[in-house]
């Protein structure tokens, strides 16, 4: 049977934490070894909604990229150019694409456009809210 | 690639034998956690006529921050001369003709602990009375009057350079886009105020984790110098009251404790009463975003090294997932809390 990789990257943490810190005890391994265990196990519990928060959020913002019509000719053609390459950009990377966008966008916004700018940044509130991480803590 | 253990060893033994000027034997050499940025390595080092325990500072070969090992030395002495709690500085190597890289050595600081991120009440029952020791301090290094050497050797940032600093640095290391890191940094530039008094020497990485105290409460030493610069005091105070330092205390809406240790209006008082200063309430908001766009410059340098394959110690990447993640949601919402 295989893990899911949640289960994997906790185990793998317990292991680190377990096994190899008090064996390291206050060096400068022992301490690394303490951070490895803690990137896994948030790690852990990231992996388990990552896939499906990410494609939630990029579609939410494509929606809002596609809705903006700023009034400068220039940036609604690259956002128009930007949604129209979506598709030719690699999965885990679409996100990071309409990012750009919206970078660009807010910019705008913040300078001619209180309604939109106010929506860009709803967007941004609720996505790093979303990628919020809960501080690690290993399993009673 | 750096040395390793007995090459290390050599150079520790070659600079101690020329500097006593006698045959120095080096023993016990240990690396240790002191900070993401540098190479931290506790050794004794012994002669016919003295014997110390000491340590070495020196850049690795990719790191968190590029710093000066020469600021931070000269902050080291300058705060170790006014009897501030801190390791003595010995000896500087620049330009790591001896030690491989710069770096320096200082006296080795016996006992105490730094409090860990995810520690909650790390300080107990003293955290009050340590606070007050700990506000007092930073008070008295703000006190402190810059000397032409200060001018000479430490970066001068007023606001304004100090946040076009860190906008370079976002400007360099940013991998992808970072929409939330942009509108902090507009906002910042558009609100940006002026200094709350005279230039002052900044500790620059002034917070919890960064200084050593005893299970009774004591402070033992201020740690982490290499940020150091003549700038704007309301820096330190507001990195320090950062929620990332809270040990989960302290939340967005400016209430809980500063670093777990005392509110922040009892953390003020000490600062002003050791400073001789006054806190720039009209400013604090513009240095609370600072400080969330201050830590996302740093954890974006971090992720840079990482992605980059130059760095290999877990804490850049630890740096580049948890905290980033913590201030991108923070600086989030600061934004809405200024916009609303």
């Amino acid at each position: 049977m295989s893990l899911p990789p949640a289960d994997l990257l906790r185990n793998l943490a317990l292991a680190q934490a377990l096994l190899v810190v008090p064996a390291l005890g206050d060096s400068y391994a022992g301490k690394s070894a303490g951070t490895v265990a803690a990137i896994l196990l948030l790690a852990a519990s990231d992996v388990v909604h990552y896939a499906e928060r990410r494609s939630g959020f990029r579609q939410r913002l494509e929606d809002l990229l596609a809705a903006a019509a700023p009034d400068d000719v220039t940036l609604r053609l690259d956002l128009r150019t930007l949604l129209d390459q979506i598709g030719t950009v690699p999965l885990d990377e679409r996100l990071d694409h309409l990012m750009g966008g919206l970078e660009a966008l807010h910019a705008w916004a913040d300078a001619n456009d209180p309604e939109l700018a106010r929506r860009c940044l709803d967007f941004l509130v609720d996505f790093a809210t979303a990628e919020r991480l809960d501080p690690p803590g290993l399993p009673g | 690639m750096l040395d390793g253990l007995e090459g290390i060893e050599g150079r520790l033994a070659a600079l101690l034998s020329a500097a006593w000027d006698e045959d120095v034997r080096i023993r016990n050499l240990f690396r240790f956690h002191g900070g993401a940025a540098r190479e931290t390595w506790r050794f004794c080092a012994e002669g016919a006529r003295r014997s110390e325990w000491l340590v070495m500072r020196r850049d690795p070969v990719a790191s968190l921050i590029r710093t000066s090992r020469e600021v931070e030395f000269h902050a080291l002495a300058r705060a170790s001369a006014a009897g501030l709690p801190v390791p003595e500085p010995l000896l500087l190597d620049a330009e790591g003709e001896r030690l491989g890289t710069p770096g320096f050595l200082m006296r080795l600081v016996e006992g105490g602990r730094a409090a860990s991120l995810f520690e909650t009440e790390p300080y107990g029952a003293h955290a009050e009375r340590l606070g007050h020791t700990l506000f007092d301090a930073i008070g008295r290094l703000h006190a402190l009057p810059v000397s032409r050497e200060d001018e000479a050797l430490l970066p001068v940032q007023d606001p304004r350079a100090r946040l076009e600093h860190w906008a370079r640095e976002l400007d360099a290391h940013a991998l992808r886009p970072q929409p939330i890191a942009r509108a902090a940094l507009r906002w910042l530039r558009a609100h940006c105020p002026e200094p709350s008094g005279p230039l002052a020497l900044v500790h620059g990485d002034f917070r919890s984790g960064n200084f050593l105290f005893t299970d009774g409460g004591r402070l033992v030493a201020l740690l982490d110098w290499e940020m150091a610069h003549l700038g704007d005091p309301m820096e330190d105070l507001a990195w320090a009251a950062d929620p990332l330092w809270s040990h989960g205390e302290r939340g967005l809406a400016d209430r809980g404790r500063v670093g777990a240790l005392l509110p922040l209006d009892a953390a003020v008082a000490a600062w002003e009463e050791a400073s001789g200063r006054r806190f720039d309430r009209a400013a604090w908001t513009w240095w609370r975003l600072f400080a969330g766009f201050q830590g996302l410059a740093i954890w974006l340098t971090s992720g840079f090294e990482v992605a980059s394959l130059r760095a290999v110690d877990p804490v850049l990447a630890f740096s580049a997932y948890y905290p980033y993640r913590f201030h991108n949601h923070q600086l989030a919402a600061l934004l809405r809390e200024v916009s609303a």
